[in-house]
């Protein structure tokens, strides 16, 4: 009996994982112009330059390789959550890690758009 | 066994564990285990680079260097308010100086009224770390060369900088090609 109440634990834990992005979304979504996000304006802010920064200087040019930290070179875990499933599970680290970064890359905050496009490509990763 | 093998083995064993007890007293009484960790100040800081112990800096620097997260040397660092709160206070708890005297005391040599916000520039780091070049037959170090602790100091990640505890042979272990985390 015990077995299967762990193994339902076990599994369900990706489908909490996904509710916790799903969610993310879903608060994006009201402050976005243009629904629904896609991925293929996600992808293009990923590989957006913007005075010789990008979010590929840190993170390398595939979101499913690792990437390295341009200043202290400390390594980088894969983006994509089909490499590393840790990825987009916590509502925490994902405010953190779009709030400094859009603002080191692009001088500012992302939009609600920009951050939900993203957020969608890099699921799909 | 005879009572003889006995002896024999006991008297062996027992004197390790009695030296091994005696290193262990030594070892407390010279700091070397008063390095707290904190998983928050790990995670936050370490994400990025090695995550420095805070007996390195005095906490007038943590303070200092806290207050200006959204302009962490070139790199946006900003923490939420609370995380932020609970590292400071922890860096506080552990700065230089305000322990009890460790090995560490050496940073505070010749400290200026106004310390600078990188270690790699306190006058006891300098000193410390200027034969460095010489013994790497390198002209000048490049920037940085200095920051990732752990990779000569095989102990950094427990708070420990002996000069006995360098790697073997150091020198970064792979500088030139990657930097370690």
């Amino acid at each position: 009996m015990r077995i299967f109440f762990f193994s339902f634990l076990w599994f369900s834990l990706p489908c909490y994982a996904a509710d916790v992005l799903d969610d993310y979304l879903v608060v994006l979504a009201e402050s976005a112009e243009s629904l629904p996000f896609t991925a293929t304006r996600g992808e293009r802010i990923w590989y957006r330059q913007a005075d010789g920064r990008s979010c590929t200087s840190c993170h390398m040019d595939s979101p499913k390789g690792k990437g390295r930290h341009q200043k202290t070179g400390k390594v980088i875990e894969a983006m994509a959550p089909s490499i590393n499933s840790l990825r987009l599970t916590e509502l925490k680290k994902m405010k953190k890690w779009l709030l400094r970064n859009c603002k080191w890359t692009f001088g500012r905050e992302c939009t609600a758009q920009e951050k939900g496009d993203v957020l969608v490509w890099l699921r799909s990763q | 066994m005879t009572l003889i093998q006995k002896m024999t083995g006991w008297g062996l064993f027992l004197p390790i564990l009695v030296f091994a007890f005696y290193g262990v007293v030594q070892e407390v009484q010279a700091g070397n285990f008063r390095y707290i960790r904190d998983q928050t100040y790990i995670e936050e800081c370490g994400a990025c680079h090695f995550a420095y112990p805070p007996q390195l800096l005095p906490p007038l620097t943590w303070t200092a260097i806290m207050a200006g997260l959204d302009e962490h040397f070139g790199e946006n660092a900003e923490l939420d308010a609370e995380t932020s709160t609970q590292i400071l206070q922890y860096l506080h708890i552990h700065g230089l100086g305000v322990a009890p005297a460790s090995r560490m005391s050496k940073m505070m040599r010749n400290i200026p009224d106004e310390p600078p916000l990188r270690i790699t520039e306190f006058p006891a780091f300098k000193d410390a770390h200027a034969v460095v070049a010489e013994q790497l037959e390198l002209t000048a170090l490049e920037a940085g060369f200095l920051s990732p602790c752990a990779d000569c100091h095989r102990l950094a990640n427990s708070g420990i900088f002996d000069k006995e505890l360098l790697h073997p042979g150091y020198g970064p272990a792979n500088w030139g090609g990657t930097k370690s985390e």
